[in-house]
């Protein structure tokens, strides 16, 4: 299978008038059926990079490729088939919801006029709105703001969504509904592009990320080698001192925790030969964990502000 | 998208509000007029409003007179200046953007709102003046202000003509506000730039001293729509005004132009 390239930058540079570099040659990759997190703190320079992928900044120097086509300030049409939502949704508070929706349907290039009410329709009912769709947009709850917009984003059926930072301002349980339709999109061959702050969010969910920090992507690779174990596996036993002891007499580097628990590098052999080891010496093995990284861990490491591990 | 524009323009309330404000200050001022019998002396007050008492259908023409040197212009100034700095200010503009609209069709399309929303506006308060000069001062044969007769067919048509005038005398300024409103994220910083380049240009063409620059000014030859009453038409001074407004709009135009297609939208 090959694997098509939906968002590809290269040597993307943006210095604004004043010297402030806030990209500073990012090679991007966003892979077709990715839900890829695009992460790094506040100031790192993904919003920077995502207005650039949707030519409302022009680089400074680098290219833009976006669902194939090179993007750039004077030929956007690339972005037919992205949907986006940037930095919170935007409306015009006097119209309806609706109404809203209907006149971003028919900007640009638009789709049918005659279906246009109708993808309208599927669009809110997506996101949960129908009961409010015909309300002006000012009376909307900050929540239903956030869905409106996702909406917006999911008119025209899009290849390829750019969400930044899409759950500031939602509650628990709307992040969690957001999550699930992202997985739901994502199964449906959308390819999802997310910003966030928050590691732990996007952990739970995406499939790739690229890490940036002041301008500079440290990491991008797929979540499962961002998290590869770490060699270290957490042994909790009754029976410690024993365990220690043999461990004493086996090949691997450990480290006693408390009085049940006691952390053993293995590196990359299989954990199950440790447990077999313990059981052959008759030492009960309570629980044996296999310990991983938080993409926040891996995002310390490579940013340099490592812990001891 | 000039369609998606202008339903917007159109479903707006503010647009409607300030159309009707346009529209009943010179209604009020009829009202007036007529309950107290007193017009303003000739050559003094609105212009042509001395003829009204005599006369209905010369309302239209002393309406637009009374909303010309300021209601208009600030009506302009605010509904101009907010075309793409009020989009970037509620933040839709990046949503148009990325829909995608190519800016230069943005640009277009809002250049048709302001156009639209100008010649929308005097038409309704000119007809609105219609409705109420007729109501309140009934319809006979005019005077010219060179003291012809002009019949009421003539004086449609070059009421038409004024409505039209002013309407074209309007699009420099409203060009001057486009610009603005491409340069600021706060639509009313543009508005008040706009207003800053009115009344400055009217500043100016009040005192002696500038009168070398006056020609050049964008509202020197706005109040020459009199000159279509006359008998015959005097058009000196109206075709410069026309010339001068094209001049304007061609070049706040170009900066506009210029300036939103290169520019970094961070709104």
């Amino acid at each position: 299978m090959s694997v098509t390239s939906v968002v590809r930058t290269s040597a993307l540079t943006k210095r604004f008038p004043g010297g402030l570099l806030a990209v500073d040659g990012i090679d991007l990759d966003v892979r077709e059926g990715d839900l890829y997190g695009f992460l790094g703190p506040n100031g790192a320079g993904k919003t920077t990079t995502i207005r650039m992928l949707l030519s409302l900044i022009a680089p400074t120097s680098g290219s833009i490729e976006v669902l194939g086509h090179e993007v750039n300030l004077h030929s956007p049409h690339a972005l037919e088939g992205v949907g986006t939502m940037v930095e919170g949704p935007a409306f015009y508070p006097y119209l309806s919801g609706e109404r809203n929706l209907m006149i971003f349907d028919g900007a640009g290039s638009g789709g049918p006029k005659k279906t246009r009410r109708q993808r309208v329709r599927d669009v809110i009912d997506r996101v949960g709105l129908h009961d409010v769709g015909d309300r002006p947009v000012k009376a909307y709850s900050l929540g239903m703001r956030q869905r409106l917009g996702l909406a917006s984003a999911l008119l025209r059926t899009p290849r390829l969504l750019v969400l930044d930072e899409p759950t500031n301002g939602l509650d628990a349980q709307g992040i969690h509904e957001l999550r699930t339709m992202f997985v739901e999109l994502v199964r449906e061959g959308t390819t999802i592009m997310l910003s966030s702050h928050l590691l732990a969010e996007v952990e739970l969910i995406c499939t790739r990320a690229a890490m940036m920090s002041a301008g500079r992507i440290v990491a991008q690779d797929d979540v499962g080698n961002l998290l590869a174990p770490t060699g270290w596996v957490r042994v909790v036993t009754p029976d410690l001192e024993r365990a220690v002891r043999a461990l004493q007499d086996g090949p691997f580097r450990y480290l006693p925790v408390d009085a049940h628990t006691v952390r053993v590098n293995i590196g990359d052999r299989p954990p199950e030969l440790l447990n077999k080891a313990f059981v052959q010496d008759d030492i009960r093995v309570r629980e044996l964990i296999i310990e991983r990284p938080t993409l926040e861990d891996v995002f310390l490491e490579r940013t340099g502000h490592g812990d001891i591990r | 998208m000039i369609r998606v524009e202008l339903s917007k323009l159109l479903r707006r309330p503010r647009t409607w509000v300030t159309i009707a404000l346009l529209a009943g200050l010179p209604v009020i001022v009829g009202i007036f007029v007529k309950a107290s019998g007193l017009a303003p002396r000739p050559g003094e007050g609105p212009a042509l409003l001395s003829e009204v008492l005599n006369n209905g259908l010369l309302f239209p023409a002393a309406a637009l007179a009374i909303i010309l040197p300021l209601f208009l212009p600030i009506a302009v100034s605010v509904i101009g200046g907010d075309t793409v700095a009020g989009e970037a200010a509620t933040g839709t503009l990046r949503y148009l953007l990325t829909r995608p609209v190519g800016r230069s069709r943005l640009l277009t399309a809002k250049l048709a709102t302001v156009v639209v929303f100008i010649f929308l506006a005097v038409i309704v308060v000119a007809l609105v003046a219609l409705l109420a000069g007729i109501v309140l001062f009934g319809i006979r044969p005019l005077s010219s202000i060179s003291a012809t007769e002009l019949s009421p067919f003539e004086t449609f048509t070059r009421t038409v003509m004024a409505i039209l005038y002013i309407g074209w005398s309007m699009l420099g300024l409203g060009a001057i506000a486009l610009f603005a409103s491409t340069r600021t994220d706060s639509p009313l910083a543009a508005s008040l730039a706009t207003l800053a380049a009115f009344v400055g240009s009217q500043v100016l063409d009040l005192i002696e001293a500038t009168e070398v620059i006056q020609p050049f000014l964008p509202t020197h030859y706005w109040l020459k729509f009199v000159d279509f009453y006359r008998d015959p038409i005097l058009w000196r001074d109206v075709n410069e005004g026309i010339l001068l407004q094209a001049v304007y709009v061609a070049v706040f135009l170009g900066a506009a132009w210029a300036n939103f297609t290169t520019k970094d939208i961070s709104s």
